[in-house]
């Protein structure tokens, strides 16, 4: 079982960014020279995350990669087109809809009528996801992007602050459970002042097999 | 520095970055459409309509309502008209046909309005007088004062207005 990896195939490095809002993205390079799958699962530890190559190339027998949470498919176009509904026209329908055209899945927990018509312009779907949902959505595990913000909850797992930097609002930890370590989430420490929210991720694996997670404050 | 392309990474993450923090720009302006087909009667028109160059990225539209203008007048639209489309506020939830082509150069007036008739200025009589239980023909010229006011007492419902 490798420590990091991509669609199984052994990652040498890792930087995987999760933000508090948007899709998440790793830089990922795998020491393979066969042409991995376009979707696959991204592990990190005990993280596992669903992605899919964003662009990728080939250098000196290892492969590069940029992966994206979900399906690699938000900045793909939508056909303009409009919606009548006399009941009302519900946002779940229109990101269901956009979702299914380029590939995504989607997950909209409150729903809500935008208006009796609607017109979809013929944009990156990406575009129609900012209109509906704002800077609240974020792409979960398996890929689904959920139309909400992260689930709020205190960091349970042990974990070991190793740095701070207060100026750049950057807490660096040591931990066995990558997966907690997720956006919106509260942790305490005797080396921190107060309850600090996590705002984003950074993890990191290094060449020499060294791991880092540095997490953002407000 | 060479126009924008989808190619150009730099400019093209910009635009995205843009669109993300204003994703209603797409909606913001006055396009040009042209009416496929009237709904209702007046002055509950709705208009079924398309855009007149396909490339702006905006779908047909149908019923969308008609927005009256300052002076509330509506019009009669027809199949085939040029008309402009905004969205309000520009919120893809809101389309709204602001203004029609001109039908023609004519002004109209409204009910209770003045208006003034011209009659020919002169007009011949022919006819019979009676004068003591006798009548007797005779001719003669009436001269009319122009112009003849008064006001407009009835009107049609296809154009209202305040």
């Amino acid at each position: 079982m490798n420590f990091a990896s991509y669609a199984s195939a052994r990652a040498a490095t890792v930087s995987l960014v999760v933000p508090r809002y948007g899709r998440w993205s790793a830089d990922v390079l795998v020491a393979l020279d066969d042409v991995v799958p376009d979707v696959g699962p991204l592990v990190f530890g005990n993280l596992t995350l669903q992605g899919a190559v964003r662009r990728q190339a080939l250098y000196g027998g290892s492969r590069s990669l940029r992966l994206v949470g979900g399906f690699n498919g938000w900045q793909k176009d939508v056909p303009a087109q409009q919606y009548r509904l006399s009941s009302g026209v519900r946002a779940s329908l229109l990101l269901g809809d956009a979702a299914r055209i380029v590939g995504e899945r989607v997950n909209v927990p409150s729903d809500r009528v935008v208006g009796d018509t609607f017109t979809r312009a013929n944009a990156p779907a990406a575009q129609l996801l900012a209109e509906l949902a704002g800077a609240f959505w974020y792409v979960d595990a398996s890929g689904t992007t959920q139309i909400a913000d992260w689930p709020a909850a205190p960091i349970r797992s042990e974990f070991v602050v190793i740095d701070q930097k207060g100026g750049a609002g950057v807490v660096t930890i040591a931990t066995e459970d990558y997966a907690e370590w997720m956006p919106n989430k509260s942790f305490t420490s005797v080396f921190t002042q107060g309850t600090a929210t996590v705002c984003g991720v950074r993890m990191h694996v290094s060449a020499d097999g060294i791991a880092r997670v540095e997490v953002l404050t407000q | 520095m060479t126009n924008p392309t989808p190619d150009d990474r730099l400019l093209d993450w910009f635009r995205k970055l843009v669109r993300s923090v204003f994703p209603r720009m797409q909606y913001t302006g006055v396009f040009d459409y042209v009416i496929t087909g009237v709904n209702g009667e007046a002055p509950s028109f709705t208009l079924d309509v398309a855009p007149a160059d396909p490339s702006i990225g905006l779908p047909s539209l149908n019923a969308v309502a008609i927005l009256a203008s300052v002076s509330s007048m509506t019009a009669t639209p027809s199949t085939g008209m040029a008309c402009e489309l905004v969205f309000l506020d520009a919120n893809p939830s809101k389309p709204r046909v602001s203004g029609i082509e001109a039908a023609g150069a004519n002004p109209v007036a409204r009910l209770g309005d003045q208006c003034m008739s011209f009659l020919p200025p002169t007009t011949q009589i022919i006819g019979n007088v009676v004068i003591a239980g006798t009548p007797s023909p005779f001719t003669g010229t009436i001269i009319t004062p122009n112009p003849i006011t008064g006001t407009i007492t009835q009107g049609s419902g296809r154009a209202r207005t305040q």
